[in-house]
């Protein structure tokens, strides 16, 4: 009786872990699609008087990356409580590293929260002449690059233990969990060169095509499919 | 003698923590000794040019602070499965408290990658001027100092709990264990006094090295002779 509640949970869980993966990418796009909606690549100028011209928009996208980082704490969690039951230790790594990876990308936002204040400060009250504000947007989107890069790290580094106790528990199909194993070990490849090479190539970008194929295949299997527990019953029966 | 499935794992794990406590402390160690052959005190074009010759084995100096950050997640969770049997409310209020250390200190990295910009970007002194620049680089070390003190008693919390909880089980010897949990209680000790006594910092840092000895000592122990679960059965 107490093993089906286990289950249950497990599966309650595990569909809100699709549910979040799926939530994050759309809040991360839609963010990303309002950003490029304001943002004049080169022209710090013109950035800065869209920014203040339609400033809810702008404070409406700025607010959605504080939604994801507080999501990826409702992700890790959900995806500890589906895989717990695997290996305890080695879940609870995961959930550590997605909490610090949560608490970085969170702090890295009020940063750039109080960067643009000041941009747009310094825009409205001409303090700064076009050529500091450059330097300072320039300044501000080298901080976005490393923040990036080093949540990605940490969240890479969670996201290799979850995929791995996903393929050892064959909850999902064993293409997915592969994929997410390969993209997420990609990601922090793809971090760990961003910021160790001055000049990163550009491709280097395409590094974070197979975790998003993975999250978007993943997430729609967990919140349709579920998780396959009759694999894992079966084992511990043999 | 017969080990459970609960007792390898609690093993491997102390190894791991063994094994974790030397690349940590290596990792730190390497990222900061590269990072400080740049820094010319209260020279700003000095450091800017220094950094500009190689930029790349800075970034490594930078990356290697990090790495040591992001291992300490590793250390926490080996060292929290191997006490967790003795109390595992204690184990994990220890392990949160590493977790927090790990999380100022992957921030401080993130600092130092946006300052780099600063030094490297000959549009930010084209902008500003050298002294200007300057200012945000020396703000930069003021918080690179004090966050380091802050991450500190984050750190000394969780290794008095570890500390006391090994000393508690007689995993180690008993010697080792106290000398660990003085150790912590010295850097906590030094730490409080660094905040509220800046002037005294290079007298005050004397108070890590026990600190340093300690980790070496235990981290090979636990590498090399792993836990001694016996004394813990009899």
């Amino acid at each position: 009786m107490a093993g089906c509640e286990t289950e249950r949970s497990q599966i309650r869980y595990a569909k809100l872990a699709g549910f979040m993966y799926l939530f994050i990418m759309a809040v991360y796009l839609l963010g990303v699609w309002i950003t490029s909606r304001l943002e004049v690549p080169g022209n710090i100028m013109e950035t800065a008087h869209r920014a203040v011209e339609d400033e809810l928009l702008f404070r409406f996208g700025q607010a959605l990356g504080s939604l994801s980082a507080l999501c990826a704490v409702l992700l890790a969690v959900s995806l500890y409580a589906a895989v717990r039951v695997i290996d305890r230790n080695l879940a609870l790594l995961a959930l550590a590293f997605e909490l610090v990876y949560a608490a970085v990308g969170a702090v890295s936002q009020l940063i750039d929260y109080a960067f643009l204040k000041q941009q747009l400060d310094a825009y409205s009250s001409g303090i700064l002449d076009v050529k500091q504000l450059s330097a300072q947007a320039d300044l501000h989107s080298f901080l976005n690059a490393a923040a990036l890069n080093i949540a990605c790290i940490l969240y890479g580094a969670g996201s290799i233990l979850f995929f791995y106790l996903f393929l050892k528990a064959k909850y999902i199909p064993r293409i997915l969990a592969e994929l997410g194993l390969f993209g997420s070990v990609l990601v922090l490849f793809t971090g760990f060169a961003s910021i160790i090479f001055p000049h990163p190539s550009k491709l280097l970008q395409l590094g974070w095509l197979p975790i998003f194929i993975a999250e978007v295949s993943v997430g729609l299997w967990l919140l349709f499919k579920g998780v396959n527990l009759r694999s894992q019953r079966d084992e511990t029966l043999s | 003698m017969t080990y459970s499935d609960n007792e390898k794992s609690q093993i491997r794990y102390a190894r791991l923590a063994g094994f974790m406590y030397l690349f940590v402390d290596l990792a730190y160690v390497t990222g900061v000794m590269i990072a400080n052959r740049f820094e010319v005190p209260g020279n700003f074009t000095e450091t800017a040019h220094a950094i500009m010759k190689s930029e790349l084995l800075y970034r490594i100096g930078l990356t290697s602070i990090f790495i040591g950050a992001l291992s300490t997640v590793f250390l926490a969770m080996g060292l929290y499965v191997t006490v967790k049997p003795i109390d595992k409310n204690l184990a994990l209020l220890a392990l949160l408290f590493r977790l927090v250390e790990a999380t100022i200190f992957g921030l401080q990295s993130l600092f130092g990658f946006v300052v780099l910009k600063v030094f490297i970007g000959s549009d930010y002194t084209n902008a500003f001027g050298s002294s200007q620049p300057a200012v945000l680089v020396n703000l930069r070390s003021a918080v690179n100092s004090d966050g380091f003190i802050v991450a500190g008693l984050f750190f000394c919390m969780g290794s008095i709990i570890f500390f006391y909880l090994l000393l508690k089980s007689t995993y180690l010897p008993k010697a080792l264990s106290a000398f660990g949990l003085f150790a912590t209680l010295l850097v906590t000790i030094t730490n409080f006094a660094d905040l509220l006594l800046p002037q005294y910092h290079k007298t005050l840092q004397l108070g890590v090295m026990p600190l340093g000895v300690a980790e070496i000592l235990v981290g090979l122990w636990l590498l090399i002779k792993g836990l001694d679960l016996h004394s813990r059965e009899s």
